[in-house]
């Protein structure tokens, strides 16, 4: 194995790894985090991390391990992966916001959805919608943006130093977050806590970037969702 | 034998400095290999085809391998990564055709120098054909990233797509193969992007047909 696939490989390892001990601490804090029904803007920001590192990291490894690889020989660091990741990331937390500006505004609300009678409703318009976007061309264009590692290397062509790979993993990101975003908001109508909807999703989005028939599948899901938005509504 | 055709897109690049020394230039005839060992990662696409009543367009086929020039018979050793979309009869066609078990224009090119298959592995494959971003992955075993055309007034042509169908020579950013025995990368050295049509009628045939 050349030194370089060897140092890549190792980066890709340490990114299952850290998802992981992402999965390992929400687990270990699960029951804690789902009593509580109000937290601060850091311990939400610091759930919303983890819970990226553990459902994301999987799906996204692929990329950066390519991407390090590419930069690499383009003279960029030996780490280049990690700024890429980094990137990927910041954009993620920074959307992140977005849930956290709709906890606020409905009072917490969206943490009892489930259990009450409109967010019962809102949980079925989420389930229908996200499962509408599924079906969207936008969707289906994020997601074989995100399918193709080495079409985004070349259609990118970002410095190959720690700026460049900052960029190129925010760039990475916008197109996950296209592909995710719907996902993410069941999970956050959810419960940001609940973890078989995290494990059912995070399965979900592993398998729609990285297996042959994943965009098959996220038709499929959509299609499932939809379907469980209409049954949740009459139920 | 199978009735079978492939037409497609192929893609190349090996440790040579452009233009490689194996190309036949301006009708001129290749040679040896620039250095001892020649190290290649060779990718198709099938835009159309057919391997008797199973269609065969879309699918993804990557070998990659080496050859010694010092060695008798100047035998090439490989492994080939068949697309891993495609379902089984249509890999085992991909292999079939491309390592000249159902003869036809790859046994005719350059299927008799392979002397020893490492295996034969589905693989996620992806090229890209687009002029001055070519490039071929697949998974971890080979990354591919072409730089730019190699400018050259000379036709070019490849005795694997055929000399049949001239490409254009190019120069690679990196080749990068890792997938025991076969280990290496090189930055710069040469690559080379061509139409094919490959099909399992003899070349008297074909000519016969067209005429």
């Amino acid at each position: 194995m050349t030194s370089v696939s060897r140092l890549n490989r190792g980066l890709g390892g340490a990114l299952l790894a850290l998802s992981a001990a992402a999965w390992y601490l929400l687990v270990a804090q699960s029951s804690a985090m789902g009593m509580a029904m109000s937290i601060s803007i850091p311990a939400y920001l610091g759930i919303w991390v983890t819970m990226l590192a553990a459902m994301m990291l999987p799906a996204t490894a692929p990329l950066a391990v390519a991407y390090g690889r590419v930069a690499q020989a383009r003279g960029g660091g030996r780490l280049a992966a990690l700024p890429f990741s980094a990137g990927y990331m910041l954009l993620w937390t920074a959307a992140g916001l977005v849930p956290l500006a709709v906890f606020i505004w409905t009072r917490g609300a969206v943490a009892s959805m489930t259990t009450s009678p409109l967010g019962h409703l809102a949980l079925a318009g989420v389930l229908a919608l996200a499962g509408l976007y599924q079906l969207s061309p936008l969707k289906g264009a994020c997601l074989r943006a995100c399918r193709s590692p080495l079409g985004f290397i070349m259609h990118h062509n970002f410095d190959s130093g720690a700026v460049g790979g900052l960029l190129a993993g925010t760039s990475h990101g916008a197109f996950c977050l296209g592909c995710c975003w719907a996902l993410m908001a069941v999970l956050t109508v959810t419960g940001l806590m609940s973890l078989p909807w995290m494990a059912v999703l995070a399965v979900l989005i592993l398998a729609e970037k990285n297996w042959r028939r994943g965009l098959g599948l996220s038709r499929v899901a959509g299609v499932g969702m939809v379907l469980g938005g209409i049954l949740v509504a009459v139920l | 034998m199978t009735e079978w055709r492939l037409t497609g897109r192929y893609l190349e690049a090996c440790n040579c400095e452009a233009i490689c020394p194996c190309r036949r230039v301006g009708g001129r005839d290749g040679g040896r290999a620039q250095f001892q060992l020649c190290q290649f990662a060779l990718a198709w696409t099938v835009d159309t085809g057919h391997f008797g009543e199973v269609d065969m367009a879309g699918l993804l086929a990557v070998m990659a391998g080496y050859w010694d020039e010092d060695e008798s018979g100047v035998p090439w050793r490989v492994r080939l990564y068949v697309d891993a979309r495609a379902d089984a009869p249509r890999q085992a066609a991909l292999a079939d055709i491309l390592l000249g078990r159902a003869g036809g224009t790859p046994a005719r090119n350059y299927t008799a120098a392979i002397k020893e298959v490492y295996g034969v592995r589905p693989a996620r494959i992806e090229v890209i054909h687009e002029r001055g971003r070519q490039g071929i992955r697949v998974d971890d075993a080979v990354t591919v990233v072409a730089r730019a055309p190699f400018m050259s007034e000379a036709s070019v042509s490849c005795g694997i797509p055929g000399h049949d169908h001239p490409g254009e020579e190019l120069v690679h950013e990196m080749l990068e193969v890792d997938d025991d025995p076969l280990t290496f990368e090189f930055r710069g050295r040469c690559g080379f992007a061509a139409s094919f049509d490959y099909t399992s009628e003899s070349s008297h045939l074909r000519q016969g047909a067209e005429h």
